[in-house]
């Protein structure tokens, strides 16, 4: 049995209870009768923390990393590495996904084939990507994708109400988590009555309840029990969890507060052990202990572990939050026999049999007051027994679970489904789509076309074969013909493609994987690559698709790309609103992910777009009637078309880039001198230098002419320009853009220092010494131009050897 | 940016015929070189394009041999010839031996030899062809034989793009012409442009490349310079006009006008003289005879334009009739050049 188990931290390296759990884990199978061959994933960390990490585990376990995202091959990766990836706050999120997403890849191919079982957290929403993949059908087929609930921050900011400012930020991070909790194959949780807090937040029934497995971890204890000191008459009392507001500090400072208030001569000190990050948050706490009582509850941030153990062994342990989901420290604490006083109200204490009120703990019932009086009496109590931590055989030891992992799959012709097209405004475009169409994935599949009737050659419905050319009404599509087709048509789903995005050919396959897989299935897509249709080569980043992620789907129209398999049946349901205008699939997948409905988005890029800018436009007017919807739906009095909520708004302006490059330079030619007076070729794509060579020589401009034309209306360009040797004098460069090709009088023209007609020229530019220089210079063009691409040397410099002017790239903006 | 190798990528299958046969068969050819790529795209067989620009690493030529023992490839068919190729033919022969059947296919006429590189590959063909690396050299060019006797004496056709049957459904834009060629003298560019523009038919001309200088003594009005185009969006394109113009001076089979029929649009060309489509009418209306002089080719659009809105469908279905003829003639002659 091969088991993967993907986590962030790692014990004793990367500090917390995950990580602790992580290395116990591995303890366990050391002494396990039946051990599995076990592995964990890591984040991309440093080389020398990598070497640590794995000589520490070497013949335990297997320890992999993610690779940078850089170092990739995959379009989505690299774009969320550079952030040109759409939206910002959700790629933020959606990194560390991709990230172990890559890392199990590699992981799997690294130990020669599948994992049995790949574990993943649900903290942080980083197997979502990894779960997505499986449902897509384009990875981890044969594995059980299992997620173990430890905490996740969607339920922390819940018991932590009032403390975080709002954000899309939050929405992509609890939607992922949500998305990784509802979409694993099995969910493992520690005890049950988080498992029910769990199927609470979510909202998910007795079933989801029924099929959670919960079993109980190891838990170690890695410091000496025999050394524990008696804690006397007047015991210390310490808080040693992190300072933030679910972990209840402050009930723990106002208790302390309280309790000397009654006892003004107690010698004990009231200690809080413990770090945070909101300096406000620990001010707060600060100001709620009186001056004169600064000697007896006081605040430490900096410690040795050695110290904080010290501290422990002498002293009643508090911990009051009010929501854990196991909480190793509770545990470790008792294993050390000391008194440990737990709040009641957290279900992980007062909802677990282990923790028995007076005799291995004492609780409270969270409020302050109740603590200060539990706090007195914890002076002279001290424990009976320590907590029961008798470990559960862990689920990859048992076949049952691994057997679990198939994907039940039913085999569906891709050819019953139909394809329709529309957004096609002209008849150009139309013999492109039908020409695409035909070389598609979707070849065999019965495809409409719907084109403005006035666009048409031939007035009428042409049908030929599979293809049908549906006229439509006047030059705007309204989406009511899109519905009536796609019902007419009576199939049970339809490939929806709209014609500014192409499907590449393995979108097909892996959407009726997707299908296949989960046959509730309402729509499958992926994200999107966005590239300039004019330009070979111009890429715009990509934009990602959020699909089942309701908070995302409240905020932003980037649900799906309008290229989608979707089920007829939730447009039927749902409706095409003409309404919404130009944005009806927007809305129309909005509110499909708000059914909660199930979509899966492929993490690798099977959609690309004709689009110059990776943003999706939005409105507050949008947003706001998807939010209002949704409070009248779900019976809220008050109408959310109040809240001026922060949204994307955005219009967005198709800003256009255009990039000459390599793709761009390979077909240069010197055109200037000639002919040439040397025994070597003046211009010539050098990929080790980073570009093309325009090679000045003594007494003559070396120009060379690119092949591609540039389109008008051109504003400025940037010059990533490179002298690429440090054994010449400076070279110089310059661009040239023409309306018509040059002729030898103009090279000569050129030659003496001037622009031929009809053509721009910029300023020389040196690039002094070996190294890359960039430069913004505005040119305004009204015309289609020819490129020239100019070199010469410097003024007064007449040594022309290794004068290896380099041109890396050309971005030129409309 | 391209890699070093590219094997059976979308653009080389999608629009590729199927024949029986061919399942043994790697076409290996030079990735930026359109022409060649696209004859060599449209074939059947497995496909292997490879780049001149860097060469091919040792991690390659490896990555080429898995390729061929995992595709069991009986028939090697390198389409156009550089130095890259050599080296990969002569790594091949060494690994493989007579396993595996090395031919090549030229698509290159004797006017093209001004071009120094053109003499050379042909020399160095004929030492491997003489060390017993190669089996059989071929040509697109009819009677090359005439031009180098060791070559196979019948003609190797090329297929046009399979696209299915969706010519009749093609929308044309009134009066639009396509002039795709680049502005050097063996493509005659300056000829096709004046004779589109003298044509009354004609009210928009469609071109990649500006004829320099000629704006001095005509007017261009018609002419409209559009973008370097390809795969669909260049059919598409292509699809969207009434008819393209590609009378060069010298030519082997142009894929550009096999590109075109199989859109629907008719292309015309300089004289071909395919032995095998002799009798064609399609090729009768297409081929121009006098190439210097606009006079003819004006006279030649005029004449396709008129019959493709005649609206009978005729122009049509010679296209469809010629693609589906040559077609099959194509995959008979790779056959018997292979001795499938």
């Amino acid at each position: 049995m091969k088991v993967c188990l993907l986590t962030n931290e790692m014990y004793p390296f990367l500090p917390g209870g995950i990580g602790r759990l992580m290395f116990n884990f591995c303890e366990q199978n050391q002494t396990s009768k039946t051990p599995v061959d076990l592995h964990y994933l890591l984040p991309d960390l440093d080389e020398a923390e990598r070497e640590k990490i794995t000589e520490f585990y070497r013949g335990k376990a297997t320890i992999h990393f993610c690779p940078s995202l850089e170092s990739t091959d995959d379009q989505v990766a690299i774009a969320l590495s550079a952030d040109d990836a759409f939206h910002a706050e959700f790629s933020a999120n959606y990194k560390d996904s991709i990230s172990f997403y890559h890392g199990m890849l590699q992981a799997e191919a690294a130990s020669h084939g599948a994992f049995d079982i790949i574990e993943v957290a649900d903290m942080g929403g980083w197997g979502q990507a990894i779960i997505a993949a499986k449902r897509a059908g384009i990875a981890f087929q044969d594995s059980l994708i299992s997620c173990r609930l430890h905490s996740s921050v969607g339920l922390i900011t819940e018991f932590e109400r009032y403390s975080h400012h709002p954000s899309t930020w939050f929405s992509a991070k609890l939607d992922l988590e949500r998305e990784t909790i509802l979409g694993a194959d099995l969910i493992v949780g520690h005890v049950h009555a988080i498992v029910k807090e769990n199927a609470r937040h979510y909202h998910l029934d007795d079933q989801w309840i029924k099929d959670t497995l919960v079993e109980f971890p190891p838990i170690l204890l890695d410091t000496a029990t025999d050394d524990i000191p008696d804690l006397g008459d007047t015991p210390d009392f310490v808080f040693s969890s992190r300072l933030q507001p679910f972990k209840r500090p402050d009930i723990f400072v106002r208790a302390a507060v309280l309790f000397l208030e009654r006892a003004p001569d107690y010698q004990g000190t009231f200690r809080l052990l413990s770090y945070g990050w909101d300096t406000k948050y620990i001010e707060w706490l600060n100001s709620l202990v009186p001056v004169g009582m600064r000697q007896q509850v006081v605040f430490q941030t900096e410690y040795t572990q050695e110290e904080r153990n010290r501290v422990l062994k002498q002293s009643v342990v508090v911990v009051p939050s009010n929501y854990e989901s196991l909480c190793l420290f509770a545990y470790e604490s008792s294993m050390m026999m000391r008194p440990v006083i737990l709040a009641r109200d957290c279900v992980a204490f007062g909802g677990f049999d282990r923790w028995i009120d007076g005799e291995n703990c004492l609780q409270f019932d969270g409020s302050f007051m109740d603590l200060a009086d539990v706090m007195e009496k914890a002076i002279r109590w001290r424990p009976t027994s320590v907590v029961d931590t008798t470990v559960d055989q862990p689920y990859w030891e048992r076949s049952e679970y691994a057997q679990k992992k198939a994907v039940g799959r039913k085999a569906i012709d891709p050819k019953t489904i139909p394809v329709v097209y529309y957004g096609i405004l002209d008849r150009m475009q139309l013999n492109e789509k039908l020409v695409r169409h035909m070389g598609s994935a979707f070849a065999g599949c019965k495809a409409y076309f719907l084109v403005p009737e006035s666009e048409l050659q031939h007035r009428g419905l042409v049908r030929d074969g599979l293809t049908t050319i549906v006229p439509t009404s006047g030059q705007n599509l309204s989406c009511s013909e899109v519905e009536k087709l796609i019902l007419s048509l009576e199939t049970t789903h339809v490939f929806l493609a709209r014609a500014d995005h192409r499907a590449l050919r393995s979108f097909v396959t892996a959407a009726i994987n997707a299908l296949a897989a989960t046959p509730d299935l309402d729509l499958f897509s992926s994200h999107i690559g966005n590239r300039d249709p004019l330009v070979i080569d111009a890429e715009y980043g990509v934009t990602l698709s959020t699909g089942e992620a309701p908070g995302m789907a409240m905020l932003e129209n980037t649900v799906a790309p309008p290229m989608a398999l979707i089920a007829s049946s939730a447009i039927r349901r749902l409706k095409f609103d003409p309404q919404a205008a130009d944005y009806w699939f927007e809305v129309f997948t909005r509110k499909l992910a708000l059914e909660g409905r199930r979509i899966v988005i492929s993490p690798s890029v099977l959609v690309e777009a004709e689009s110059r800018n990776n943003e999706r436009g939005n409105s507050k007017t949008l947003s706001a009637g998807i939010m209002d919807d949704e409070g009248i739906k779900h019976g809220l009095p008050a109408r959310l078309l109040g809240m001026d909520v922060r949204v994307t708004n955005k219009e967005v302006v198709n800003s256009r880039k255009i990039v000459f490059s390599a793709g761009e330079f390979a077909s240069a030619k010197c055109v200037w001198p000639d002919p040439n007076p040397r025994d070597f070729d003046l211009v010539m794509l050098q990929q080790d230098n980073g570009g093309l060579l325009t090679h000045p020589i003594n007494e003559h401009i070396t120009i060379a002419k690119l092949s591609a034309t540039l389109p008008p209306f051109v504003k400025a360009v940037e010059l990533d320009l490179r002298n690429a040797s440090n054994q010449n004098l400076g070279v110089d460069f310059g661009l040239l853009l023409s309306r018509s090709e040059l002729t030898r009088a103009d090279f000569e023209k050129i030659s003496a220092g001037e622009t031929p007609e009809a053509a721009i020229q910029t300023a020389w530019m040196t690039v002094k010494t070996m190294g890359s220089e960039k430069q913004y210079m505005p040119i305004n063009s009204n015309f289609t131009a020819h490129v020239y691409l100019m070199s010469r040397l410097p003024e007064g410099i007449y040594q022309d050897d290794y004068c290896w002017a380099i041109w890396k790239n050309l971005t030129f903006f409309q | 940016m391209l890699k070093t190798c590219e094997f059976n990528v979308q653009r080389d299958l999608q629009f590729a015929h199927e024949f029986e046969g061919f399942d043994r068969v790697l076409h290996i050819f030079n990735a930026d070189w359109h022409g060649i790529r696209a004859a060599a795209a449209y074939a059947p067989g497995q496909k292997l394009a490879i780049s001149e620009r860097d060469g091919l690493d040792g991690e390659a030529i490896r990555h080429i041999f898995g390729i061929l023992s995992h595709y069991r490839i009986e028939h090697i068919i390198f389409q156009g010839y550089s130095q890259v190729a050599a080296s990969l033919c002569q790594s091949i022969h060494r690994q493989f031996g007579s396993s595996i059947r090395i031919n090549v296919v030229t698509h290159v006429t004797s006017a093209q030899f001004e071009n120094a590189f053109e003499i050379e590959m042909q020399a160095l063909l004929l030492q491997q062809k003489d060390r017993g690396l190669i089996s059989r050299l071929g040509s697109v060019k009819p009677r090359f034989n005439d031009v180098i006797p060791e070559y196979w004496p019948s003609t190797i056709i090329n297929f046009g793009p399979n696209l299915g049957e969706i010519t009749a459904q093609m929308q044309k834009i009134d009066g639009a012409i396509f002039v795709p060629i680049e502005n050097s003298w063996r493509k005659n560019l300056y000829t096709n442009m004046l004779a589109a523009q003298r044509c009354t038919q004609v009210k928009s001309i469609y071109a990649i490349n500006f004829p320099s200088g000629l704006e001095k003594i005509c007017t261009l009005d018609k002419l409209r310079l559009t973008s370097f185009k390809h795969g669909a969006d260049l059919f598409g394109f292509m699809a969207s006009m009434e008819a393209q113009m590609n009378v060069t001076l010298a030519e082997c089979q142009p894929m550009t006008q096999l590109e075109s029929f199989a859109v629907g649009t008719p292309c015309l060309t300089g004289p071909l003289r395919v032995a095998e489509f002799a009798d064609d009418p399609l090729i009768a209306l297409c081929e121009v005879d006098i190439l210097d002089s606009p006079h003819y080719l004006t006279e030649a659009l005029s004449k396709v334009i008129s019959l493709g809105r005649q609206n009978d469908g005729e122009l049509t279905g010679m296209m469809v009739s010629h693609l589906e003829h040559r077609n099959v003639v194509a995959a008979l002659s790779y056959a018997e050049f292979l001795g499938l």
